[in-house]
């Protein structure tokens, strides 16, 4: 009786979730869910410095310029704009761009947000050329740099130069309900869970009006477990796929894999202040020694490519280098050099990912009869010990903007050793050459100081490049409007069904 | 009395959380790594990571940043996170509810299985259902968290779509990391029962109840198993104590944003005023459990009860 009564429960209610099916299945067509493997930490864009932060601050604020599909900078409120002398830019923005409160865009907001954003610790380095901001009419600001300054339109669409509502970054709100001009109103940030968007429909841009009526970023930090919420349903788009789940993603016919070259290089630096590494020919033996293909496929599967020089080739200025894997020459430039086989390298990592490349590496140099050590670290102590210069050779990586001064000065440049020239690289040639690349307004110009640029560092073989991996974004294949730059996912309005 | 008791235990948590902030203030600070290189991360110069660490006050020494940290804590401010820029407070307020919600229907569906669990199992000793349920206990306890919340992920949420995978939006999301942590604790509250209800069972007043005719079920509930309940009581006061403290790998696989998540992160980035208010958070929510235990046992056992109405009256 008592058993019956309980197949009497159970039955209908285990049937009644079995019809009820996957429920949770895109079952909204106007809401678009975004899956981040990590919370936003700030709504305010001079507040944070991270790429979750930077794709919802895209989307609630503008910039004077923006990047395009090819990653050059194209202008956002920008209407015109001309340089009078060098170190003097004259922007115009457009009229009638509003604010989310419904108040326009003036000059005052612009020379008010380029102002805060050099105060800001997070985004200082941003603007750090720009000497003074100043309003010359209701829509237009002059801005002097220090110097003159080639790459000045790329940093104008750097997050940290988004353009902010003076009455309301002023306001003791402190950024809990942010107000900008971007294609989408803010909602809600439940944090570590959400960040929630709706659609403006008053965006000044028409051509490039939201699409979708909800955009919802959904924190997921697991990466097995974004897959699986990608397979359900529960999310469109999910930013840096697994690399191992690229073949399943691909094999499911409701999903699509899109993936592009990023702009990130990863390589293996070595310390010229130290022995081994303060003789040439061992650095250059090391750039013969290691077998890169190997490299990328226990880092990303494959999903990226090998990095031939120390400018990436999705990066102006990129210029095939001159080592290939070849641990014959590699031998015998390690004989030259002398190289005492009894030592024993200490080889610096931190993170999952270049624990393995750090395997590769020792197993590489084990082929030669080099002993190395691999020594791992806590991130924020790896980043504090490779500044001190106590490092011998270590492997880390670096995130560009589209202009190569962006990461040849601070990664090559003797003003950043003890910062991010970790390999404590000086030549007096290079120093010359990025003074001569960040003033130089000629693009072919330009072009051809970065190659020598490059061909001088990587004879030097400082580094040993190893790849750029690939932005791998999974989608529901029913979605539009998926377009990658080498910034990954850049155009998240324009997705829809 | 009851009430001084409570007064007593309260007063005993401040140097209990005196003791836990400076202990992990310390351990913040020892640990490599600079807190103003990782929030301004590689990009930034030599220069404004100073400047930020002179902001922070960081450049002092540990007794004065803790001492300020005090001075803060003690007029309800504890401080703002170094990685939002977010009061710590708001932060926690934000998560705490769903790591209490989560908490709460984990102890449920742990109870709901460990309690007859127990209780049959101790009536019906070394049988077949005894030997199932103590290895149910058992591989319950034994597995990875992370292990069985993705293999329930793939089952109810991939192949048969019953409920979601993650998040906290609906209620249907609770169902499955409730029964992920619900499991887990449900061997130690189970084996408890069971062999606080075997000494209980044979007790005389048991074989007195059953001689008067008392009828089987109602002796095992109302007679053996309230007598029972006291240390499953502590057991399941710890569990829920633990929970409070969030279960960061559960909270993980199912994107919950819970607090034991946030305390993983704010360690990872050396935030140390969150990690401290997770601290706090945490210390009080498990003293307080406690406290609710000691004062249900009163409840439950009327001896305890007259234990402290007798000290409340020599006090």
């Amino acid at each position: 009786m008592k058993r019956g009564s309980l197949l009497l429960v159970l039955v209908p209610l285990l049937w009644a979730l079995a019809v009820a099916g996957p429920v949770f299945a895109g079952s909204d067509p106007t809401t678009i869910t975004v899956a981040l493997p990590a919370d936003i930490t700030s709504l305010d864009p001079m507040g944070h410095n991270d790429i979750y932060s930077e794709k919802v601050s895209f989307l609630l604020f503008n910039r004077l310029f923006k990047f395009d599909t090819n990653f050059k900078p194209v202008p956002d409120v920008a209407k015109s704009w001309k340089q009078p002398s060098p170190k003097e830019w004259l922007i115009t923005i457009q009229s009638g761009v509003k604010f989310h409160d419904g108040s326009e865009m003036t000059s005052a907001d612009v020379k008010y947000s380029l102002e805060r954003s050099k105060e800001s610790p997070k985004v200082k380095h941003v603007l750090a050329e720009v000497e003074s901001v100043s309003v010359v009419d209701k829509y237009t600001v002059k801005i002097t740099t220090k110097t003159p300054f080639a790459p000045f339109l790329f940093t104008l669409a750097h997050a940290g130069a988004s353009i902010v509502p003076q009455k309301y970054a002023s306001s003791s709100d402190n950024w809990k309900n942010p107000i900008g001009s971007g294609p989408y109103t803010f909602v809600q940030w439940a944090s570590g869970d959400k960040v929630v968007l709706k659609r403006n429909p008053n965006y000044f841009d028409k051509t490039n009006l939201g699409q979708a009526q909800t955009i919802v970023f959904k924190v997921i930090p697991e990466a097995t477990s974004r897959t699986i919420a990608l397979e359900t349903g529960e999310v469109d788009v999910v930013f840096n796929l697994n690399a191992t789940d690229v073949d399943k993603v691909q094999a499911n016919k409701n999903l699509k894999v899109y993936q592009k070259p990023s702009t990130d290089i990863q390589y293996l630096g070595m310390n010229g202040d130290k022995a081994p590494f303060d003789n040439l020919k061992v650095r250059q033996a090391f750039n013969y020694a290691i077998d890169k293909d190997a490299v990328l496929t226990v880092a990303l599967n494959g999903y990226g490519e090998v990095a031939s020089s120390i400018i990436p080739s999705t990066i102006f200025g990129h210029k095939d280098g001159p080592y290939t894997y070849d641990p014959k020459k590699a031998k015998a430039l390690l004989k030259e050099a002398n190289f005492n086989f009894n030592q024993t390298l200490k080889l610096w990592a931190s993170g999952d990912t270049r624990k393995k490349i750090a395997e590769v590496v020792q197993a590489n140099l084990q082929d030669l009869g080099i002993k190395a050590d691999i020594e791992m670290f806590e991130w924020g102590a790896y980043l504090q010990a490779t500044n001190s210069g106590n490092q011998q050779f270590f492997l880390l990586g670096w995130s560009s903007n589209p202009d190569p001064d962006s990461m040849l000065t601070p990664l090559f440049s003797k003003g950043s050793i003890g910062a991010q020239n970790r390999t404590r690289y000086v030549n007096e040639k290079v120093e010359k050459l990025l003074a001569d690349g960040r003033v130089e307004m000629d693009q072919a110009k330009r072009q051809k100081i970065y190659n020598d640029l490059s061909d001088i560092v990587m004879a030097d073989a400082t580094w040993v490049p190893l790849y750029t991996g690939n932005n791998i974004v999974g989608a529901n294949a029913k979605l539009q409007g998926v377009e990658l730059s080498p910034q990954g996912l850049w155009n998240i309005e324009k997705l829809h069904y | 009395m009851l009430r001084q008791y409570i007064f007593k235990r309260t007063v005993m948590l401040l140097p209990v959380l005196l003791g836990v902030t400076f202990l992990v203030f310390t351990i913040i600070s020892l640990t490599p790594g600079d807190v103003a290189t990782m929030i301004l991360g590689q990009g930034a110069t030599a220069e404004s990571v100073a400047k930020l660490r002179h902001q922070l006050g960081l450049d002092e020494p540990l007794l004065i940043q803790y001492g300020r940290y005090l001075a803060h804590l003690f007029q309800g401010d504890m401080g703002i996170s170094y990685a939002t820029q977010k009061p710590v407070v708001d932060e926690i307020v934000g998560r705490f509810p769903n790591t209490l919600t989560l908490a709460f229907y984990s102890i449920l569906v742990s109870l709901i299985l460990s309690i007859p669990i127990g209780v049959i199992s101790a009536v019906k000793q070394y049988s077949l259902f005894d030997n199932l349920g103590m290895v149910f206990a058992l591989v319950g306890i034994s597995m990875p968290s992370f292990w069985l919340g993705l293999i329930l992920i793939i089952l109810f949420a991939l192949n048969l779509g019953w409920f979601p995978s993650g998040g906290a939006d609906q209620w249907q999301s609770i169902v499955l990391p409730a029964i992920t942590l619900g499991v887990a604790s449900t061997a130690s509250i189970a084996r408890t029962t069971r062999s606080s209800m075997l000494e209980v069972i044979r007790q005389d007043y048991i074989r007195t109840a059953k001689a008067k005719g008392v009828g089987n079920l109602q002796v095992i509930l109302k007679h053996a198993l309230k007598n029972a309940l006291i240390p499953t009581l502590t057991v399941i006061g710890l569990e829920f104590g633990e929970l409070l403290g969030g279960a960061i790998l559960t909270e993980t696989v199912f994107s919950w944003p819970g607090i034991g998540r946030l305390m993983v992160e704010s360690i990872q980035r050396k935030d140390t005023p969150m990690v401290l208010g997770c601290i706090i958070v945490f210390s009080v929510a498990f003293s307080v459990v406690n406290l609710i235990v000691d004062i249900l046992y009163a409840l439950i056992d009327p001896r305890i009860k007259a234990n402290y109405q007798r000290k409340g009256k020599a006090a």
